[in-house]
């Protein structure tokens, strides 16, 4: 049976841990731990016991469930509308910001309010564009395409 | 060839993170310097009819796990780019020249 996971985002002053630790707490949970360090370095997985936490310089610390995908009915927006040049790196950004804001208080809950926001604020200038390249027509074949891939 | 408000000051901030502009750096360094914030969309549809005039170039950057694998679209701004901010920004000067400080704050 596996251990129930649960992610610990803290941010790290000059002496953290050492990345490479690898141990069970005292309560015999595993944690996964992404430490983003003050430099902006991200190392990912790996175990800390109380003891570690308690010598470790944490500067702040928000604990989440598993990570979650950003809302899956907001990409399939930004995919459908993006333009096809930039629609990787469009969706990329929005991925950064919302694993950016999951980090902050607020979590995930908050992550996701604000890409719907963001996305809903996108679209008309996406729309628009699509519609002033290809037109109404191309827009309609572009959505058919999508839909038929 | 013409270009909006919007694209001179997406041209203007290529030229300041150039070359590693791509867009939330864009669009944060957008909200800084002019206290407008845009949506994502808004401004990389701009970058899109930049690069349709010729006006902005990009490059595929890194990929990384915060991205959902996704790599980043860097931005810069074309030798025709900066000729026509030039000459828009040129145009600016010639229409503020010779108003007064209050003529220019109304």
């Amino acid at each position: 049976m596996t251990t129930p996971k649960k992610r610990i985002y803290f941010v790290l002053g000059h002496h953290g841990p050492r990345p490479d630790v690898c141990i069970n707490d005292i309560t015999g949970k595993k944690y996964v731990i992404e430490m983003k360090t003050q430099m902006g370095a991200a190392h990912t997985n790996f175990y800390l016991t109380h003891n570690d936490l308690d010598h470790a310089y944490v500067r702040d610390m928000f604990i989440d469930d598993e990570v979650q995908p950003p809302p899956p009915w907001a990409e399939f927006l930004l995919e459908l509308f993006a333009a096809k040049k930039t629609r990787d790196a469009l969706l990329g950004d929005y991925n950064e910001e919302f694993h950016k804001n999951c980090m902050e208080p607020g979590g995930v809950a908050r992550a996701r309010r604000i890409y719907w926001a963001g996305v809903l604020r996108s679209l008309t200038p996406l729309i628009w564009s699509k519609v002033r390249h290809a037109g109404l027509f191309g827009l309609v074949v572009a959505a058919v395409r999508y839909f038929t891939r | 060839m013409e270009i909006s408000a919007l694209e001179q000051q997406i041209l203007l901030t290529l030229l300041r993170l150039h070359p590693n502009g791509y867009g939330v750096s864009i669009r944060d360094e957008l909200a800084a310097r002019t206290g407008k914030n845009y949506s994502l969309g808004s401004v990389y549809s701009a970058l899109d009819r930049l690069a349709r005039k010729g006006f902005a170039a990009s490059r595929q950057g890194e990929a990384t796990p915060e991205r959902g694998g996704r790599a980043k679209l860097h931005f810069m701004i074309s030798g025709e780019g900066r000729q026509a901010l030039d000459q828009s920004l040129r145009a600016i000067d010639a229409l503020c020249k010779g108003l007064k400080g209050a003529e220019m704050l109304t």
